[in-house]
């Protein structure tokens, strides 16, 4: 077992019949890392967690989980996900919800899992039907976190939940990855909460890699540039807007950048909003993140 | 002594039941509602009958040789009713089972995204599946078996032998509805799962059930070989013995041409077919000590359906997107 890549893909591609969703990715996340995934809607960020969580196949490439290839029914065991709609039986009780946790895992945690449902006040003999969104979240996160995954994918966890619960959810999310050292990767469109989390990134268009590695690393490789001037070259432009006569860009400098140009350091948001905006922008990937080629072509 | 360790947490206090774990807890846990009804049902409708059937041997001991209006009313204004509408609610029952407990037990589950939920955690997808369709293949039996031997019970002393091969007495005894209620059950469950969506489920279930019922009526007659009693043309003696069932007569003439009774309108038949030459008579039929093997064949096939509906859910859901 390889506890070194939490998450491996090679090649990985998953058609559907409307065309390919998920097209040669080749990534890599290190273990204990807190990552987030970013990309506009049917950017391929659902179908990649997806894969990750062996409820879907994928078509090309492969994916390998701490080392498991996950077409081995062992690679979940390790792990647990998250999805969108945060599936509970909402006739069970909390309690029963726990139990399903507690019988269907090896490894459950009950001290874990009943903390996190304590933590909200969560009354054990409630219905999770009655319960309200944050609290529901909160109950599915005693699940996950329960069966002691070394890896938790979980899918726009805040998406449906008001400013509180979502604070309240990104505080438990914290708490309990940093007594364990779990690495996460959660997509989100929620910028802002990713930046205050993430520690290492990878963005998805269109189904390809445009981002991937250690926020440290990507965010010091650019630049935003303010000016008058007309002359990027020689740098990378992610994006460059022009207003009047005032271009604003952000660059990856390839040298130094003349003195004409007022330079900042983005912050994590300009330089994802920069991407989004700009699906053609030239693919980054840090060391850490790239695959290395396999020695002998497939 | 061992010690017992206390953790803070709140566990339910322990309870006289059977206890259940992993998979067949949570199958349990999840369809309890659908399977009490099952059970609760069951024992009623089989107590009504152990009661009726105490009735029915009181009233054959008590009821006089001859013919007594009383006892004739009794028979004509309650027992026989009694019997045809158990028997009809026996031949629909696997139907009812195929569609509120086979088409929602899967659907259900992909409907609400629950089944995700399940297959994410340690167990493996092929026993998340057999475990579920093992518990209800059980119930489903265990349900359907004790309806089957309550009924086969209360005529047992009278009234079962009679017109044993008519479709709601043929698929309501012995084993036959156990047989047919797994296969409508299982073939249900596939049908939710591949369609994911309850109400749907339901009601192409409920086709499939209608479908599985003409079959196994409409077909029956395979199921066994019908004996055969030949001899001269006319004698007594060629005819089908008692309680036998799906008759054939045939009629030969000395050139050995075929006459079927059909071309004789005309009454007497027998001075009819004389008239036409025949004289050789065969009867094909089955007779009431076929019924055993009739039933079993019928439910041996009906079993196998059901498998295969059961091993091709476990095999889809072992590798299908969810």
């Amino acid at each position: 077992m390889n506890d070194t890549w939490a998450i491996e893909a090679h090649g990985l591609g998953k058609r559907y019949r409307r065309g390919w969703a998920l097209r040669d990715c080749s990534f890599r996340i290190p273990a204990g890392r807190i990552c987030g995934l970013v990309g506009p809607n049917g950017a391929g960020k659902s179908t990649l967690l997806n894969l990750a969580a062996r409820l879907r196949r994928p078509t090309a490439g492969s994916l390998r989980l701490f080392g498991t290839s996950i077409s081995d029914p062992e690679a979940i065991l390790r792990m647990a996900f998250l999805p969108q709609d945060k599936p509970l039986f909402k006739r069970f009780t909390v309690e029963e919800t726990l139990r399903l946790g507690r019988e269907l895992n090896p490894g459950w945690d009950q001290t874990v899992a009943e903390r996190i449902v304590g933590a909200g006040n969560i009354p054990l003999h409630a219905r999770v039907g009655t319960l309200s969104g944050g609290q529901r979240t909160r109950v599915a996160f005693a699940l996950a976190f329960g069966k002691r995954p070394n890896l938790l994918v979980l899918d726009e966890p805040m998406a449906d939940l008001d400013p509180l619960a979502r604070h309240e959810t990104a505080a438990t999310l914290m708490a309990e990855t940093a007594d364990s050292g779990t690495t996460v990767v959660m997509s989100s469109h929620l910028l802002g909460e990713l930046a205050d989390m993430c520690d290492y990134l990878v963005l998805l268009c269109d189904g390809r890699i445009r981002l991937a590695g250690d926020v440290d690393e990507l965010l010091p490789a650019h630049r935003l540039i303010t000016g008058t001037g007309a002359h990027l070259e020689p740098h990378t432009v992610v994006e460059s807007r022009t207003t009047g006569r005032q271009t604003t860009a952000l660059i990856r400098p390839e040298g130094a950048i003349a003195p004409s140009w007022a330079v900042a350091e983005p912050c994590l948001e300009d330089v994802l909003l920069a991407y989004l905006r700009a699906p053609a922008a030239p693919v980054l990937m840090t060391d850490v993140a790239r695959v290395p080629e396999p020695a002998v072509a497939a | 002594m061992s010690t017992l360790v206390h953790t803070p947490s709140a566990r339910p206090p322990a309870r006289h039941r059977p206890h259940l774990s992993g998979m067949a807890w949570l199958t349990w846990r999840q369809h309890r509602a659908a399977y009490r009804v099952a059970i609760v049902a069951t024992l009623s409708a089989g107590a009504w009958m152990l009661y009726q059937g105490l009735r029915w041997r009181d009233f054959l001991r008590d009821a006089p040789p001859f013919y007594n209006e009383r006892y004739s009313h009794e028979y004509e204004s309650w027992y026989e009713p009694a019997q045809l509408y158990t028997g009809l609610a026996l031949y629909i029952l696997p139907l009812l089972l195929g569609v509120f407990l086979g088409a929602p037990l899967l659907a259900a589950d992909r409907d609400k995204g629950t089944a995700k939920l399940v297959v994410t955690q340690s167990v493996s997808r092929v026993r998340w599946m057999a475990t579920r369709l093992a518990v209800t293949a059980l119930v489903v039996v265990v349900c359907t078996g004790v309806l089957s031997a309550a009924f086969t019970w209360w005529w047992q002393p009278h009234g079962l032998e009679v017109e044993w091969y008519r479709p709601e007495r043929f698929a309501t005894t012995g084993p036959m509805p156990v047989a047919l209620a797994l296969a409508m059950t299982l073939l249900g469950a596939l049908i939710g799962f591949a369609i994911g969506r309850t109400l749907p489920a339901m009601a192409i279930t409920l086709g499939a059930g209608v479908a599985v019922l003409y079959v196994s009526t409409r077909f029956r007659g395979l199921l066994g070989v019908r004996r055969t009693i030949s001899g001269p043309f006319p004698d007594p003696a060629v005819r089908a013995p008692e309680h036998s069932a799906h008759i054939d007569h045939f009629f030969t003439t000395t050139s050995g041409r075929q006459v079927s009774p059909g071309q004789c309108s005309t009454n007497p038949l027998d001075s009819c077919l004389a008239d036409r030459g025949v004289v050789h008579s065969s009867v094909k039929y089955f007779d009431l000590a076929q019924r055993d093997i009739l039933q079993w064949t019928g439910a041996a096939f009906w079993t196998a359906v059901a498998l295969i509906a059961g091993a091709l859910t476990v095999w889809w859901a072992a590798r299908r997107s969810l």
